[in-house]
């Protein structure tokens, strides 16, 4: 378990200083049943292919992660030292849960998955400067008849 | 995360989010949001427990199908299954950490080191199949060295083609370091926390110290981006008491 409380002083004090501008909550896009919908992972974990370009400090840029990927095509380049990574080396699903997501899929529990996810690198920029990129990936997200998109930090 | 959800809300895409920091979700207000009580690094709680995996993005998408509001912000109720934090781990080693080391005494103790946890990261790729120290573009010893060489007085080491000094640098140690922990959880044993491992990876590796010796190097470098990777991309906040 770990919680704020459970954190030394400043891993805490050092995410509660984070710049954390308030959204209106809307739009509050509607669709249809979880059972209907085709839904695509978007992760700030700086998730990458091993072939693609790393992800640099301050990187906003996107990579896009292919939907038949495999585990060991995955690798990772987030620019913080403040997180775990032995989860994920030891199972990719801890942070980007692909598998469960086909399970899902073939429990016919989603519609469908997207044929290509996204991931970014969340650290190095203010809140406001992801709106490019975001709606960039919205664009490709509609291309590909994705409406639910699963946001998922790291 | 919270503005990403928020962004392509505005595009017309539906979003439910994982909340890591609930405190940061509820400032930040984000369509739909599910928080967990999990640690940084582990959005599902932990590796290899498929059903507590399922249950956590079952929650979350759950949110899609709720007309409620807009901001919806539930709490996951379970923490993520416990791995054993009294596991002990065994250094290969006998590192003698002298009190100033100097650039060949760490470059020596490190490459020691991988040669003695090699058979057992051989066995972790033959179990997992991947190995994600693969970032920095260097092979494994020619990491270590490339790191070692910023120890060296007026040194200005060499990044691969195509690559940046102090990004390279960084991802160096990244790869040292997560090359480490998957030959030293190949051992047997029960799996030890994570704090178990970056404590055993800080406070008992030549790699770890190789790290720590070159803190204070960054720090007074000439380069902005080599000082940026000093204060902040080197030693994890947790560790920086061992800090000199």
């Amino acid at each position: 378990m770990v919680r704020l409380s459970d954190m030394t002083a400043d891993d805490a004090a050092h995410l509660l200083s984070k710049n954390c501008p308030s959204f209106p909550g809307e739009p509050f896009v509607a669709g249809p049943p979880l059972k209907e919908r085709r839904v695509a992972i978007v992760t700030t974990a700086g998730l990458h292919r091993t072939t693609d370009t790393v992800f640099d400090l301050t990187d906003i840029g996107y990579r896009v992660i292919p939907g038949n990927v495999q585990a060991a095509d995955l690798a990772m380049s987030h620019a913080s030292v403040n997180f775990d990574r032995s989860g994920f080396q030891d199972d990719v699903n801890v942070v980007f849960p692909i598998d469960r997501l086909r399970e899902m899929k073939a429990a016919g529990e989603i519609g469908a998955m997207a044929d290509f996810h996204y991931s970014v690198m969340g650290a190095g920029w203010e809140p406001h400067e992801i709106e490019p990129t975001a709606l960039e990936m919205a664009a490709l997200l509609h291309q590909d008849n994705v409406d639910a998109a699963l946001l998922v930090p790291v | 995360m919270s503005a990403l959800g928020h962004f392509l809300e505005t595009a017309g895409i539906a979003t439910a989010g994982i909340s890591l920091v609930r405190e940061n979700t509820e400032l930040m207000r984000p369509p739909r949001a599910l928080w967990v009580p999990f640690e940084l690094g582990r959005p599902f709680g932990a590796p290899h427990a498929p059903a507590f995996q399922m249950r956590v993005l079952l929650s979350a998408l759950a949110l899609l199908d709720r007309t409620d509001g807009p901001v919806i912000l539930e709490d996951f109720p379970d923490d993520a299954p416990e791995s054993d934090s009294t596991a002990s781990l065994v250094c290969p080693v006998n590192f003698p950490k002298p009190p100033n080391p100097d650039e060949s005494d760490l470059l020596r103790a490190v490459l020691a080191e991988t040669a003695s946890l090699a058979p057992w990261h051989a066995l972790f790729m033959e179990t997992h199949g991947r190995s994600i120290a693969t970032v920095s573009g260097l092979d494994i010893d020619a990491a270590a060295r490339y790191a070692a060489a910023f120890l060296e007085p007026r040194s200005n080491p060499e990044p691969p083609e195509g690559r940046d000094q102090a990004s390279t640098l960084r991802f160096a140690i990244e790869d040292l370091r997560n090359w480490r922990l998957e030959a030293i959880t190949a051992q047997p044993g029960p799996k030890p926390s994570s704090k178990t491992l970056a404590d055993w990876f800080w406070g008992e590796t030549a790699t770890g110290a190789l790290a720590l010796a070159l803190h204070p190097v960054l720090l007074e470098s000439t380069s902005p981006r080599l000082r940026q990777v000093g204060k902040g991309q080197l030693v994890p906040r947790a560790q920086q008491h061992r800090l000199g």
